[in-house]
């Protein structure tokens, strides 16, 4: 309601009046005037306003002047009075708008009001136009009609009237809502400046009145004599120019203006168009011709300005030329705005030549109107190569043949329906190679759809396709790659959700991709989750839980069931590709099928244990050492028997080995060992020594240590590998042997003798024992009664033939020894076999047995005993007939043949054979019933004595065999 | 006594030693079979005899073979053995055992113990 009452000041200062009057009269009070006198500052203005404060002072200082002459209640009704108009004055002061404040406002609004295409009413509405100084108004009338007119927005300065009567400059901007603006100069500089009017307006009357015409209608205007001599310029334009009619006439030398001289007005033209508007004007003048001519004009801001000017003669009544009028228009904003959009046009067109693009337009009809100069550079076309003979575009010439039908058809399509072209092709280059090209046109059209033209862009996309082809070419590789890779690859969204499997996993898996029903990714969720083995499965999902909620890799060993439902271990690795900001954009996954490998792995490990344990239970102590001999392992019974490890012998300033040796190695055997192990080091060559090591409880063992050198395919060293067996046992056992054996020694030559000399004691006490019975015999036959003469006799003989058979064997005896002490000479063996042949053949005869003899041909002479060789070959072979003895027949068969360095000598019966071939040697089975009886043991020892053996074997077939042997190069006996 | 000889067996593989015992115990007035072996005497077999001597070293079946096996056969029958060996007999004799005897034994002593030898069997019959 108050912003309607404010719309209607009338009934707001009635009431406000009315309510005053009522409260005054109510109360007694000049205070009720406050609210018709705050209404009357309200809406006062102007004039108006001045009266009410004029009032107001004339009320106040008369109540002052009451108060000060009258005294009391007058008084006092003078100083209520004055009071009230005090505060009446004051809130007049705060209620009266500033108008200093308003112009302000109203300045910005001007500013801002759009222009309106008629012209004047880019003036503001509300400002009346006898609110612009009069001055000013034919300047603004102008600029207007200039935008009217030229469609080019003008910026005038005029001075505008306010409320109080005052004048502000505000600034008009007039715009016909074109693009190019442009800065105009003030016409009117100095408003105050004179201006004049010729004091005789002669004959030129007429074109005065014609100027003044102009003049009304807002024009510059002006009208000269005959001769061109000015008599009329309107105020606006002298201003304009700062040149009074004189300044114009002024001659400047000796000629008249008609006659080629110079004057004022030539002063204010731009030098460069001073002499072509003065040449013109001077012929129009001539021939009464209009002028028409556009020139710049000095203003008198000093800035030339452009103005088109034009002239018409007057003329009287008989045709004679009266007087010139004429006009000049300011075509400063059009020369500029032409120049501005020349240099538009311009910046247009070298952004179009300029950029990286290949522009082209045609017409509705498809003919080529336009090419920028980078496709005619690039292409190498011009609008006449792309253009047949009747104009048609043709672009034969243009791209590749391949193509031709193809552009035809598209071409001929979007020409036809006005659809957009786009289309791609091999386009020719400057060069004569042909790349890629894709080309797209769009038809410009007009408010009724009509399409006016095209215009096209081609753009070099040759880079962009072969990269295209090759990317297609590299993804296809890629796929092949990730399909044909013998691995297992997925990928995972952040929360975990597989979303690709690559061929050999889907595959593997055998997942079946027909089903549509589910998403891919809640396929390989649910085959994935199948295949896990329930051994594996809360372990991996808790693993992978894990990894996708802290981000770190994934790596984990696990089985997978496969297609045919066999479960094969995989090692499976994931990665998280993050982006920028950390956060984790996809998982990228491998599972390898390690099975074979586990397999293998678990076979090896099988068989390292298993060889560990070999060496780690081997009774014997193992250690390893680098090719420079430093240990690098010991076995377990090794670190046991030593009672220290690899690395406790370490000490500064020596090697481990330095210090191992010196702490275990025998003081005595320390330098040995040190020269022997080095030069095995140096060399290469095996190690093998004996000495004395320290065990764990200081105790020193003898050992044998034996190291060979492992190498690798070159033959270099890799390693040494070393054995070490405790000998302590064997070397006490070797020492004790050693004295047993001399002992065996001493009592085998002993014992040899104890049966050499029991047999012939046997041989002896045979005959012995009969002759002492007999002769016991014998004396019992003859203390008889009577004396049995006879058996004693027979007694007798008995007794004589014992006894010689005693001395027999005694004599054998001496003859058996005889030789020892005599030089042995060379003999052939072959020779003595056929000798004790000759000597049993008798014998076998008797038994009925045959004795065979084989010998060898070119057989060596050996140095030997004869006589005790025949005594060992004659003892033979009546073994070997008596062995016979049984069946009372056979063939005995001795051979000698050479048999490496020695004569082998054997002889074979078909009897029995042995029970214990090496019993045989012994005493008691050297007794025999008849003959010499000497004893195997006594052959044996003649054999030995040579540097030969003597053994006894059975035969294959049957009987027993005696064989000896001789050397060739006879050795000396032990005895010697 | 007089009118009964008594059959005394020997064993020997040495025939010269058989010749010469026979003739002592046949000059003693003992009844005498000779045999070259163990296995001849067992063929032969020991009824009726009345002592054995034997050679220990023979070969087969030896003297301590033979007398084991004569005393079980015959536990009463006294058994001599002779030998060459004497570190068999020195053995032997240590244990004083009368009725060996080592080659060459004397006669008259070997007599004497076997005159014995029958008279204590012929007490204990």
């Amino acid at each position: 309601m108050i912003a309607a009452l404010h719309r209607t000041p009338p009934i707001l200062v009635s009431l406000a009046l009315a309510v005053g009057l009522l409260a005054y009269w109510l109360a007694g009070a000049t205070i009720g005037m406050l609210a018709p006198l705050g209404a009357l500052f309200f809406y006062a203005r102007g004039y108006l306003l001045q009266s009410l404060w004029a009032g107001l002072f004339v009320a106040f200082a008369g109540a002052a002047v009451t108060a000060v002459l009258y005294p009391d209640a007058v008084r006092e009704a003078a100083l209520s009075f004055g009071a009230s108009i005090a505060v009446a004055a004051c809130i007049g002061a705060l209620i009266v708008r500033d108008p200093s404040r308003r112009g302000a406002r109203d300045a910005a609004a001007h500013r801002q009001a759009p222009g309106h295409p008629g012209g004047l009413g880019a003036v503001p509405d509300d400002v009346a136009e006898g609110a612009i100084h009069p001055d000013d108004r034919a300047a603004i009338a102008q600029a207007a009609a200039y935008a009217f007119w030229t469609g080019v927005p003008q910026v005038t300065h005029y001075r505008l009237r306010q409320p109080d009567g005052s004048y502000r400059c505000t600034e008009l901007r007039a715009e016909p809502g074109y693009g190019v603006s442009v800065d105009v100069d003030a016409m009117v500089s100095r408003p105050d400046d004179h201006w004049t009017v010729a004091e005789s307006l002669g004959r030129t009357a007429q074109a005065v009145q014609a100027a003044k015409v102009i003049e009304s209608l807002h024009g510059k205007a002006w009208a000269f004599d005959a001769a061109g001599k000015f008599t009329y310029v309107t105020p606006a334009a002298q201003i304009a120019i700062d040149m009074a009619l004189e300044d114009l006439n002024c001659r400047l030398g000796e000629r008249e203006f008609i006659d080629g001289g110079e004057v004022g007005w030539m002063r204010g033209v731009h030098p460069d168009d001073v002499d072509g508007a003065a040449a013109t004007l001077r012929h129009c003048l001539k021939t009464g011709e209009p002028w028409n001519i556009e020139y710049r004009m000095l203003r008198a801001t000093g800035h030339y300005v452009w103005h088109r000017i034009s002239a018409r003669p007057t003329r009287d009544g008989e045709g004679h030329i009266t007087g010139w009028f004429g006009t000049s228009i300011d075509i400063d904003v059009y020369k500029k705005t032409e120049a501005a959009l020349r240099e538009r046009e311009k910046h247009l067109e070298q952004l179009i030549d300029t950029v990286p693009a290949m522009i082209w337009s045609m017409s509705s009809e498809g003919r080529p109107i336009y090419l920028n100069r980078r496709i005619m550079e690039v292409t190498g076309a011009t609008l006449d190569t792309v253009k047949a003979p009747d104009g048609a575009l043709s672009l034969k010439k243009m791209i590749h043949p391949n193509f031709w039908e193809l552009a035809e058809q598209t071409f001929t399509k979007s020409v036809m329906t006005g659809a957009p072209y786009n289309i791609k092709y091999l386009q020719h280059r400057a060069g004569g190679t042909y790349r890629w090209t894709q080309t797209r046109a769009e038809p410009l059209r007009d408010e009724a759809g009509k399409i006016l033209r095209w215009y096209g862009v081609s753009v070099d996309i040759h880079d962009l396709i072969t990269t295209q082809t090759e990317l297609n070419l590299r993804k296809q590789e890629l796929t092949r790659l990730i399909d044909l890779v013998p691995s297992f690859l997925w990928r995972l969204t952040p929360t975990g959700a597989p979303n690709f499997f690559n061929r050999r996993f889907i595959d593997f898996l055998g997942i079946d991709e027909s089903d549509h029903e589910q998403s891919e990714t809640e396929r390989y969720a649910a085959a994935l989750k199948a295949a896990i083995h329930p051994d594996d499965a809360s372990r991996v999902w808790a693993e992978i839980k894990d990894c996708l909620s802290t981000g770190r890799p994934y790596a984990m060993r696990y089985r997978l069931r496969r297609h045919d439902g066999v479960y094969r271990w995989m090692d499976g690795r994931a990665e998280p590709l993050l982006g920028d900001d950390g956060s984790i954009i996809q998982w990228y996954g491998l599972s390898h099928d390690i099975d074979d490998q586990l397999r293998v792995e678990e076979a090896l490990r099988e068989s390292e244990r298993s060889l560990r344990q070999l060496v780690e239970t081997l009774p014997a102590l193992i250690y390893c050492a680098t090719p420079n001999g430093e240990p690098i392992y010991r076995s377990e019974k090794l670190r046991e028997f030593l009672g220290f490890g690899l690395t406790d012998k370490d000490e500064d300033g020596q090697t481990r080995l330095t210090g191992t040796l010196d702490a275990i190695i025998h003081p005595d055997d320390l330098p040995d060992v040190k020269e022997k192990y080095g030069r095995s080091l140096a060399t290469g060559a095996p190690y093998a020594m004996k000495h004395r090591l320290r065990r764990a409880d200081g105790e020193y063992r003898w050992v044998e240590t034996r190291t060979a050198a492992l190498r690798n395919a070159e033959g270099e060293i890799v390693q040494w590998n070393g054995i070490c067996f405790e000998i302590e046992d064997q070397v006490r056992a070797q020492e004790a042997l050693t004295l047993t054996q001399e002992r065996l020694a001493r009592a085998a030559q002993a014992a040899s003798l104890a049966e050499l000399s029991a047999s012939i004691a046997h041989e002896v006490n045979q005959p012995l024992a009969a002759v002492v019975a007999n002769s016991h015999a014998c004396q019992r036959w003859l203390v008889s009664d009577p004396p049995n003469l006879e058996r004693a006799q027979k007694v007798i003989e008995r007794i004589i033939r014992d006894a010689n058979s005693a001395a027999d064997v005694v004599g054998r005896v001496r003859a058996l020894f005889r030789q020892t002490a005599q030089a042995r000479i060379p003999y052939r063996i072959d020779a003595i076999l056929f000798e004790a042949r000759d000597l049993m053949m008798e014998e076998a005869a008797r038994r009925r047995m045959r004795i065979e003899v084989e010998v060898e041909a070119d057989l060596p002479s050996l140095e030997l005993d004869h006589i005790q060789i025949q005594q060992v070959l004659v003892n033979l072979i009546r073994n070997g007939l008596e062995a016979m003895e049984p069946a009372r027949r056979g063939v005995l068969r001795a051979r000698t043949l050479r048999a490496g360095d020695c004569v082998r000598t054997e002889v074979r019966d078909t009897g029995m054979g042995l029970g214990a071939p090496d019993k045989v040697f012994e005493a008691f089975f050297s007794t025999k019933p008849n003959g010499m009886g000497m004893g195997l043991a006594i052959s044996r020892t003649i054999i030995e004595t040579h540097g030969g053996r003597l053994w006894a074997e059975n035969n294959q077939d049957g009987g027993a065999a005696f064989i000896f042997t001789l050397p060739v190069e006879a050795k000396a006996d032990h005895d010697q | 006594m007089t009118q009964h000889k008594y059959v005394v067996a020997v064993v020997d593989d040495d025939p010269r030693l058989l010749e010469s015992l026979e003739e002592l115990l046949e000059s003693a007035s003992y009844a005498v079979r000779s045999f070259s072996s163990a296995a001849a005497l067992i063929r032969a077999g020991l009824a009726g005899l009345d002592l054995l001597i034997t050679d220990v070293g023979m070969p087969g079946l030896d003297g301590f073979a033979l007398r084991d096996l004569v005393n079980r056969e015959r536990p009463e029958l006294p058994v001599f053995l002779i030998t060459g060996r004497h570190e068999i007999a020195e053995q032997i004799r240590a244990r004083a055992v009368e009725s060996f005897f080592c080659k060459p034994f004397d006669g008259q002593a070997l007599l004497a113990a076997i005159a014995r030898a029958l008279t204590q069997q012929g007490r204990g019959r």
